[in-house]
């Protein structure tokens, strides 16, 4: 009887014990693909803070303001960039993701552009109406992708497929945080953050010159916060495996005395038997 | 010569940070060079070789799409590729030219065949800079 209950305990042991060895690998895996990712989010940086600066100053000026991409789309649809893993066992991650998706694009006519495998499946699940199916890969996209990106979606605005262009991701804060964040790329919106708006003189003409500029932002700021993205991937992953390895720790320790106390049961036991064997004589 | 701050990024981080007297740059509608205190400007890059004057000597650079926009005396470029000649590796570039090559042959459609041409664009512009040293 007792002999049953401590074959079961330890082949749970066992089990937990190989889920520990997976968990550990993963962990470490997510903590050197962290430092590389980490190191490129931190590249990126200096190049969104310029893009956005350069943009928000520029916006103001009334031939730019008046232009499509600031007074907005002529298409009703919403599409939204999301970026999310190619992987599952992140913690939140993608999850995070698709719940903020979700409570932008509520009341909303939706087109989405899921960038990573987990994205894809999860709006190709919901049939969700999709721009592209191409991006299935985060972790492969190139700069070129990124700007290939960018001009399908600039395309597509100027086309009136749609009128309005949300980008989700998740924003890198440190090794242990990782936010979800929206951008709404198109039309732009400065929201009055501007500190010395200029009205400069323009090279060519203001609808061409933004022509060759809008492609050249948006994909800057897609490639920026792929990187973002990324790192919080590996930041994330990393977190969930950490509390995976503890917990598998707490449970060999809880089941290891759960076994020692079984054992302990049936020495008692098998002593008592022949104890009271003997007095019998 | 009187100096600028002069600002360059590129997806891959920042390239330039600090003083420099003069930056020739291509646009779309051909070369500009900016010297300090240019009135506010805003341009388009194309592909093309920069070259940028720091503390008199000349450093020459490979360019690729972006936009310049000079605001109250600072100069900022944001730029797809920026590579100074010293940071070009000439056999990569080589090997980027012909296998764009290989790609303009084989291209089938137009749109193809304009972004063969793209590359190849780019990879002469590289091998031109490197060399013109």
């Amino acid at each position: 009887m007792a002999g049953a209950g401590m074959n079961d305990i330890k082949s749970r042991i066992k089990s937990v014990n190989g889920t520990m060895q997976i968990t550990k690998a993963m962990e470490l895996v997510a903590t050197s693909k962290l430092r590389r990712a980490k190191l490129g989010a931190e590249r990126s940086r200096p190049f969104r803070t310029v893009l956005d600066e350069v943009v928000s100053s520029i916006l103001p000026s009334a031939e730019i303001g008046q232009s499509i991409w600031a007074s907005g789309g002529n298409g009703g649809k919403h599409l939204f960039i999301v970026i999310a893993g190619d992987r599952g066992l992140a913690g939140g991650y993608n999850a995070n993701v698709f719940r903020l998706t979700a409570e932008l694009s509520r009341g909303e006519e939706a087109i989405y552009l899921p960038v990573g495998k987990k994205a894809l499946e999860y709006y190709r699940h919901r049939g969700a109406s999709l721009l592209s199916e191409e991006y299935s890969e985060v972790s492969d996209l190139s700069v070129g992708d990124t700007f290939a990106i960018a001009d399908a979606v600039c395309r597509g605005y100027l086309d009136g497929v749609f009128g309005k262009v949300t980008l989700i991701y998740t924003e890198f804060v440190s090794m242990l945080t990782q936010t979800p964040k929206s951008t709404v790329l198109l039309p732009m919106d400065y929201k009055g953050e501007v500190s010395s708006p200029i009205d400069p003189i323009l090279e060519s003409d203001p609808e061409e010159l933004l022509a060759e500029i809008m492609p050249k932002y948006i994909g800057g700021v897609i490639h920026s916060a792929i990187c973002e993205a990324l790192a919080s991937e590996s930041g994330a992953r990393r977190t969930a495996m950490n509390a995976a390895n503890k917990n598998a720790e707490e449970m060999i320790g809880a089941l290891m005395l759960k076994y020692n106390r079984a054992r302990q049961a049936i020495i008692t036991q098998e002593i008592t038997e022949i104890v009271s064997g003997a007095e019998a004589l | 010569m009187r100096s600028f701050p002069l600002e360059i990024v590129t997806p891959d981080g920042l390239e330039f940070s600090g003083n420099a007297e003069s930056i020739l740059l291509r646009t779309t509608e051909g070369d500009v060079e900016l010297l300090a205190s240019h009135a506010d400007f805003l341009a388009a890059l194309g592909i093309g070789r920069a070259r940028i004057i720091i503390d008199g000597q000349s450093k020459l650079a490979s360019l690729a799409g972006g936009f310049v926009l000079v605001k109250s005396g600072k100069v900022q470029v944001v730029a797809t590729t920026f590579e100074f000649a010293d940071d070009i590796d000439l056999a990569r570039a080589e090997a980027a030219k012909a296998r764009a090559e290989e790609q303009i042959r084989a291209a089938k459609d137009t749109r193809d065949h304009k972004l063969a041409e793209a590359r190849l664009k780019r990879a002469l512009n590289r091998i031109n800079v490197k060399t013109a040293k």
